[in-house]
């Protein structure tokens, strides 16, 4: 089999915080092949975004840290690389894209300075070529007349027009991987297909993989080849993504899937899945979902449960998968 | 700029700045008499043709020793603020983004040095050192330092933690080029108002360490020290005092107002109260 291209192995991420320890991500490993779209699901809060920060070794330290596991890219350990090796993957071999393209930008630059200034840093452009670049990515993302709005400060753009500053400026420097924590949240239900569309086109275009991090499920369904569903802290359940649809293994997928909204079931009240996401400070033991779970044993409150094959190609975290 | 010039008094105030300012850079071309030429037959005259605004107790033109004086005031005023911000802005910048430790103790030292009194710093610094330029940068710069390095601290630590600065860390930036190269640049606003005020601050120190006869020693056509030496004379010749005096006034008059302009500005909720 060939190398993946990111490999997560046992990841656990903790915050030390006054009253506790809090652990956002616990033995998570998932595995993300060239040019491939793995979406991450769930709920807020339930370690997506910290998953996505720890692999470019963003996570705001302290209080966080990568208390296990290892992170590997291209075969070598990103947890064991100094901070200067990471300023050179960071951007140029994986970049990402945030949920905020209001704020994301530097309101002091134009935002040619700012896509310029990636071109510099990672590829050594000469501020002419760097110019040239910027306008070609632009175009790339689809933005109308790239030299004008080169000169454009950051308040002057729409909301769809900075994310695709921020795609270009994530692009600039063709990296092999791209992490979108939940790009299209901020935007309007019509932007946000725009982009979509956008990223699929062009991540076809340079053969990067992506990680897709989203809790909107119709989303992921559409973009992703595999998708991973996130429960405090942990993968419950892994597959492709029509197979995921067709027959949701873990209790929470069939919950999440129930409670999409459908046209079939108007005037009925949402299935929503009983009770409230656990305290990530003190998890239930055992599984962490079962106090929530339609079908808890007694095995499900003792005894964690490993994401494991459970009918080929199929991995769930669940002693009694199926509906 | 233009929203600048809608507040009458800022733009009475950068008027008045501009005045000093070109006064200063053009001074030699816009005096009429030398500045050291005594003239005893001519003592203490009030503003007639000859000399517009006058002559002190040796006879020198009050006007050309007033327009040269400009250039002390905003040369010392200029290196005293140019070496403060050189001082506070890094050590106020490195300790927000830092913080911690670093923080602390960078604070409780800027604490410290805000606690001594200002100008009693100035006069034993210059009593010790001399009177040059450089000290006098130094004795006046020094105690700009602590208003650049909290200024600077707070205006780092609200936008540190703002998205465009986790953006520069994912594109591969390092802590160094982010901090100078992408936070500095949003905190401009308060550093602009706070030279504008320290221009006055360090013009009315310079005057009185030269009043006290700290400052350039005699003949130097200093407002501090002209005014100190026509003291003396004030019932005599009132004018000989009070040119000078108006001179000191009105140059901080416009720092001060041009730098209460720009704060509003830059501070919309008071702009709009």
């Amino acid at each position: 089999m060939e190398r993946p291209l990111l490999e997560v192995k046992n990841l656990k991420v903790q915050f030390k915080l006054k009253h506790g320890t809090l652990t956002a991500v616990d033995n998570l490993s998932l595995i993300i092949r060239e040019s491939e779209t793995l979406g991450i699901v769930g709920e807020t809060g339930c370690g997506k975004s910290v998953t996505g920060l720890s692999i470019l070794r963003l996570v705001p330290s302290p209080p966080g840290q990568v208390a296990y596991g290892e992170i590997l890219f291209e075969g070598e350990d990103l947890l064991r690389k100094s901070e200067g090796e990471m300023q050179k993957i960071r951007g140029r071999k994986i970049s990402m894209i945030f949920q905020e393209p209001m704020t994301s930008l530097n309101p002091s630059f134009t935002v040619g300075e700012q896509i310029a200034e990636c071109y510099r840093i990672h590829l050594g452009h000469s501020r002419k070529g760097a110019r040239e670049s910027t306008e070609n990515i632009l175009k790339a993302v689809r933005i109308p007349s790239p030299k004008f709005l080169m000169a454009c400060y950051p308040y002057e753009l729409s909301g769809g027009m900075r994310q695709r500053v921020m795609i270009a400026m994530a692009l600039a420097c063709g990296p092999k991987l791209l992490i979108a924590d939940e790009p299209t949240t901020a935007l309007d239900v019509t932007i946000q297909a725009e982009i979509l569309e956008l990223l699929e086109e062009l991540q076809k275009r340079i053969k990067m993989a992506m990680i897709f991090i989203s809790h909107n499920l119709g989303v992921v369904a559409r973009l992703c080849n595999r998708i991973a569903v996130m429960y405090a802290g942990s993968i419950v359940e892994l597959a492709e993504t029509s197979a995921l649809f067709a027959h949701p293994l873990h209790p929470y997928t069939i919950g999440l899937h129930n409670a999409i909204p459908s046209r079939a079931l108007r005037n009925e009240q949402l299935r929503v899945i009983p009770g409230s996401v656990c305290d990530l400070m003190d998890p239930p033991s055992g599984c962490k979902f079962h106090p929530r779970c339609f079908k808890t044993k007694e095995i499900c409150k003792t005894k964690v449960p490993h994401l494991e094959e459970k009918i080929s190609e199929r991995l769930a975290a669940c002693y009694f998968p199926g509906e | 700029m233009g929203v600048v010039f809608r507040n009458r008094l800022a733009a009475l105030g950068f008027l008045i700045v501009l005045l000093v300012s070109v006064t200063a850079a053009f001074a030699p071309l816009l005096t009429t008499h030398d500045a050291f030429q005594m003239d005893l037959t001519n003592r203490l005259t009030g503003p007639s043709l000859m000399h517009v605004l006058g002559t002190d107790m040796y006879g020198r033109d009050t006007f050309t020793r007033i327009v040269l004086g400009s250039r002390i005031a905003m040369q010392v005023a200029l290196g005293a603020v140019l070496l403060a911000v050189a001082i506070g802005v890094p050590l106020g910048a490195v300790s927000g983004y830092i913080g911690g430790y670093v923080d602390t103790v960078t604070m409780r030292f800027i604490d410290a040095l805000l606690a001594f009194p200002g100008r009693l710093l100035a006069i034993a610094m210059v009593a010790a050192l001399g009177a040059s330029f450089f000290t006098l940068y130094v004795a006046i710069g020094i105690n700009a330092v602590p208003g650049y390095a909290r200024v600077v601290r707070g205006a780092v630590l609200s936008q540190k933690e703002k998205e465009y600065v986790e953006a520069a860390r994912m594109t591969g930036e390092s802590e160094f080029q982010i901090l100078f190269f992408q936070i500095l640049p949003n905190c401009i606003a308060p550093i602009l108002v706070l030279v504008t005020l320290d221009f006055a601050h360090a013009i009315l120190l310079e005057s009185s360490l030269s009043f006290l006869g700290l400052g350039f020693p005699p003949p130097a056509p200093s407002w501090g020290l002209m005014l100190s030496e026509a003291r003396g004379y004030m019932e005599l010749a009132p004018h000989v005092t009070i040119f000078p005096g108006l001179a000191i006034s009105f140059s901080i008059l416009g720092f001060n107002l041009l730098g209460d302009g720009l704060r509003d500005v830059f501070d919309p909720r008071q702009y709009e109260g």
